[in-house]
């Protein structure tokens, strides 16, 4: 077993950092900081890669993790060992092999997650005890035989000493990421930023690291929201500012992400200015979409240069204008004309067969409108139109509960003047629903 | 023998003295309109058939880009297809109020070969910007319209019509080279 441990600094959420490397295996546990005492209270993430030899070298592993860590502004210790509790005292002490770690270490031989900080006293007092016999790195304690270890130090010690000797394994529990995927940053209360500029210097290495996170887990983000938390509630009582951002097409880089989220964020701002200072600010995915991955074309670099360009263009005007603002047509088989095409956000392979219906017309209006028609002569846009022709009968039926629900008698009209409109019959109605332009 | 009156053109002008500059832009083939249309060109379709006038165009150059910007959709993408338009290459844009500044982004962003869109009563300083932008993109502006606009800024006017599938097309007006 080879276990990677990427040793944190205090603070930081544990599993959030989890969810990128779950990509590159899904065995992972967690030590969070906070249970015990202050020099040995550590916060790492442990990888077990012996799996993984056939994609990533161990070398390899390591130098991806460092990049991986510098882009969300985490400096971690890394180290690699045979096991969780040895991989762990390695991040912390800098020594080259397990018998020269000092004899300090079995604290996180014999609790490597840190939790069961009841124990910690009984090793703390172990570990003076050992250190009064001039026992001072694991090399020496391992000359203690193993029979004296229980009588003399205590079962934990002993379950340490085990653990050095690899007798005794850590069950890997079953790593689960967090079903709603947010990252928060809070400010110094003492200072709390009143404009954006500090904001985006925050929110740069947050979407970097919510990119990253769902990139673990195969998925990429299709909608999230910016949620700036102001110091006191406002006239309309809201306390939070929320902007949604939609990115409505894939491959987007976290550059691109910025930029949309930059430029909605100032123009909601702008229309709408904040009352008070920012206390917080917290990126919350909405929406996923699997991630699908693309060989980068390195020999044509103007063409990955145009599918980016696009792919922002698109999530830009999709921020702007909504969810179905930017869209491709999806072909769909039918003989009702409103339901023969459907919106979708990105392209999909077409399965409409070849057409059977009727030609239709090029301008169909969103709703049937209801139009007066006597004496072949009918007003459209306040025009009068001279019927010349009725033709193209086509008899449809459409649901029962909708306004023009039931049969439709369709006709095509010409007109004097050039113009082509398709209108239908409906309980002894005439409705335009579209135009032959 | 009365005094014959020579009126030339300004192109038959041009040419005398040798001021006529080659278009070297790109051009795409139209059967309806067999000079074709040169890239960067704002083009204004008028006329009762000025829809599937863009549609033959389109399905004739399936490969270009399009954007097909309206304010409220109206056009059917099923009758473009059945017009044999090929549909990936298409994104439609509902611009609704912001159609303009949808506008601008798409000519900007050059992305696409072709932008088709519906007037809705721009004013000049959009116009002009919109065919600024084509021309900087190279891409081919088309802006469809009830009746023809007042403005100097399209390149060409194109009045379209088709009576008993023969169709009409009647150039309004020419500027520059094409």
């Amino acid at each position: 077993m080879r276990i990677v441990c990427i040793k944190l600094p205090k603070n930081t959420d544990a599993q959030a950092i989890a969810e990128i490397f779950y990509r590159a295996t899904p065995q992972i546990r967690l030590r969070q900081a906070g249970n015990m005492p202050a020099p040995f209270d550590h916060t790492a993430i442990f990888l077990e890669i012996s799996k993984c030899h056939n994609l990533y070298s161990e070398s390899t592993f390591l130098k991806r993790t460092q990049v991986t860590l510098e882009c969300i502004d985490i400096r971690a210790e890394l180290a690699i060992a045979d096991d969780i509790s040895t991989a762990l005292a390695m991040a912390i002490y800098p020594v080259v092999d397990k018998e020269s770690l000092p004899v300090e270490s079995l604290i996180y031989y014999s609790d490597p997650l840190g939790q069961y900080p009841d124990q910690h006293g009984l090793v703390v007092k172990a570990v003076s005890l050992l250190k009064s016999l001039r026992i001072h790195t694991l090399k020496d304690f391992l000359k203690i035989p193993s029979y004296e270890i229980s009588p003399r130090f205590g079962s934990v010690i002993l379950m340490a000493y085990q653990r050095i000797l690899g007798l005794h394994d850590i069950p890997w529990t079953e790593f689960i990421p967090r079903h709603v995927v947010e990252e928060k940053h809070e400010f110094d209360l003492a200072y709390p930023p009143r404009d954006l500029e500090p904001i985006y210097f925050t929110l740069r290495p947050m979407l970097e690291k919510l990119y990253l996170r769902l990139r673990g887990r195969g998925q990429r983000v299709r909608q999230f929201k910016i949620v700036l938390q102001q110091e006191y509630e406002t006239r309309k009582n809201q306390q939070s500012y929320e902007v949604p951002i939609i990115i409505q097409l894939p491959f987007v880089s976290v550059k691109t992400i910025f930029q949309i989220t930059k430029e909605k964020l100032d123009a909601v701002v702008q229309r709408n200015p904040l009352e008070h200072a920012i206390v917080s600010v917290s990126v919350v995915v909405t929406e996923e979409a699997p991630y699908l991955t693309s060989q980068k074309d390195l020999f044509d670099q103007k063409k990955e240069e145009t599918s980016e360009s696009f792919f922002h263009l698109v999530s830009r005007l999709a921020t702007k204008l909504g969810n179905e603002g930017a869209f491709f047509a999806q072909i769909k088989e039918n003989y009702l004309p409103e339901r023969n095409w459907f919106r979708v956000p990105e392209k999909s392979a077409d399965t409409a067969q070849e057409s059977f219906i009727p030609e239709r017309p090029l301008r169909l209006l969103k709703e049937p409108m209801l139009i007066f028609i006597q004496n072949n002569r009918m007003v459209y846009n306040r025009l009068p139109y001279d019927i010349t022709e009725w033709k193209n009968p086509e008899v449809l039926l459409s649901n029962w509960w909708e306004i023009s629900g039931g049969e439709r008698v369709y006709y095509t009209l010409n007109t004097t003047s050039g113009d082509n409109f398709w209108v239908f019959r409906n309980k002894d109605s005439y409705y335009l629903h579209g135009i032959f332009e | 023998m009365g005094l014959q009156i020579v009126k030339p053109t300004i192109a038959q002008l041009r040419e005398l003295i040798g001021a006529t500059k080659a278009d070297d832009r790109p051009r795409h083939s139209c059967s309806l309109y067999p000079a074709g249309f040169a890239a960067g060109s704002f083009i204004e379709l008028t006329g009762s058939q000025r829809t599937e006038f863009t549609a033959q165009f389109l399905s004739e150059n399936p490969e270009l880009k399009v954007a097909w910007v309206e304010e409220s959709i109206t056009i059917n993408p099923y009758a473009l297809k059945q017009k044999g338009v090929c549909l990936d290459n298409i994104l439609f844009i509902e611009g609704k109020k912001d159609l303009a500044w949808c506008l601008n982004q798409v000519l900007g962003s050059g992305c696409f070969q072709i932008v088709v869109t519906e007037n809705s009563r721009f004013h000049e300083k959009d116009l002009r910007r919109f065919q600024l932008l084509s021309e900087k993109t190279q891409n081919h502006f088309f802006l469809l319209s009830a009746n023809p606009t007042p403005s100097w800024v399209p390149h060409l006017q194109l009045k379209v019509s088709k009576i008993h599938d023969q169709w009409s097309v009647h150039a309004l007006r020419k500027r520059g080279a094409l």
